[in-house]
């Protein structure tokens, strides 16, 4: 779904008479809205921001229940509730950022990699929403390629077919010790080839 | 060849690891199994970007689709835990017209009657000595028929005196 799809008078009127029935309590017409945004918004706003699952998943479900209780705000104005449902959820992004910092278990945004793969926006909190992100896993093939065949294998094998550490190291042939001090390294070569070929964002940068 | 190709080829990719490696490499392992990064085991000696590019990886594998089990799951959290009124349906105009007419026309009614009630302390005709006698024999039980004789002309005398004051 692209972003004039996104604002096309059919779906904001859609929009409309769903917000409006669940209004009247009507949990079918919420849910219509959730199913249809939900995964979009994890996708594309969460998981970059929280890079983390688990959390993404946390942040999906407040986004939703202060959806919910605050429907009744919502004006439509021409824009896609998309938008209203994108803002909450980057704002709960912050919200688990600012917590986890100070109980010293932080999360990793990687929302800041992926910026220059998309086409330039004006909104820089927008990004997640004006592109497809058809272009990483090409991007990442190109930086994998570059990579000495050892780390190639231990990043395939931990991170794109989400392997434990125990059968990664198994395939690998070393011993797990082994095999994290081989992750560490192949995570390493593989950030210098894509600041190579990407650039480094803005807040990795060494001065 | 790249330059970059010379980074790696210099080096065998299990060569044996330094302490700081080796630290690292083990704080890469706990923060990737427990999905945060421990700020207290190990964490000075990862680089800034380790773990963005672990996370960056993990989503590139499906680019963070989530499981359709689990958007069930979560949808019914958050029916559970929203806090949520209906909201009524709105009211038509005809409705929005009716009350305040209706209030007004209440509060007209009652400054009407306030403003055009009986003049305080107006004075009634007093009955006379037969009524009087007329009341305590009906009290008694005997005939009313004698009260209904002297009630007729004092309720004419009191009807006219009242029509005299509201004039």
């Amino acid at each position: 779904m692209r972003e004039d799809e996104l604002s096309s008078k059919d779906r904001l009127a859609w929009e409309k008479k769903c917000v409006e029935a669940a209004l009247r309590g009507d949990r079918r017409a919420f849910a219509e809205l959730y199913k249809e945004y939900a995964p979009r918004i994890f996708q594309r706003v969460l998981m970059p921001k929280l890079g983390n699952r688990t959390a993404a998943e946390d942040a999906l479900s407040e986004t939703f229940r202060v959806g919910l209780e605050r429907l009744g705000q919502w004006e439509a104005r021409g824009v896609s509730l998309y938008f209203w449902f994108s803002r909450i959820a980057s704002n709960k992004a912050t919200d688990m950022h600012r917590v986890r910092q100070r109980t010293r278990r932080a999360l990793t945004s990687f929302e800041q990699l992926l910026v220059p793969l998309l086409p330039h926006t004006s909104d820089p909190d927008e990004f997640e929403i004006t592109e497809q992100l058809d272009g990483l896993r090409a991007q990442i093939e190109t930086v994998l390629d570059r990579l000495n065949p050892r780390y190639r294998e231990a990043i395939e094998q931990r991170f794109l077919r989400d392997r434990s550490r125990q059968s990664c190291a198994d395939a690998l042939e070393v011993k797990l010790g082994t095999f994290d001090v081989l992750v560490l390294r192949a995570l390493r070569a593989f950030r210098r080839e894509w600041e190579r070929a990407v650039g480094a964002p803005p807040e990795l940068r060494e001065e | 060849m790249t330059d970059h190709d010379h980074d790696d080829a210099d080096f065998d990719p299990d060569r044996s690891a330094t302490d700081d490696e080796l630290r690292a490499a083990t704080a890469l392992a706990r923060a990737l199994d427990r999905g945060s990064f421990d700020a207290v085991h190990g964490s000075d000696t990862l680089e800034d970007g380790d773990l963005r590019f672990a996370a960056l990886l993990q989503y590139s594998a499906d680019e963070g689709a989530i499981d359709p089990a689990r958007l069930d799951a979560i949808l019914a959290d958050v029916f559970d835990e929203a806090r949520v009124r209906p909201v009524a349906a709105p009211v038509p105009w005809w409705k929005k017209i009716l009350a305040p007419t209706t209030g007004f026309a209440l509060a007209a009614t009652m400054v009407a009657v306030l403003f055009t009630g009986p003049p305080e302390g107006m004075a009634l005709p007093s009955p006379n000595a037969g009524l009087l006698e007329a009341q305590m024999s009906a009290a008694s039980g005997d005939t009313a028929g004698a009260l209904q004789d002297q009630m007729r002309p004092y309720r004419s005398e009191l009807l006219s005196a009242l029509e005299d004051q509201y004039r």
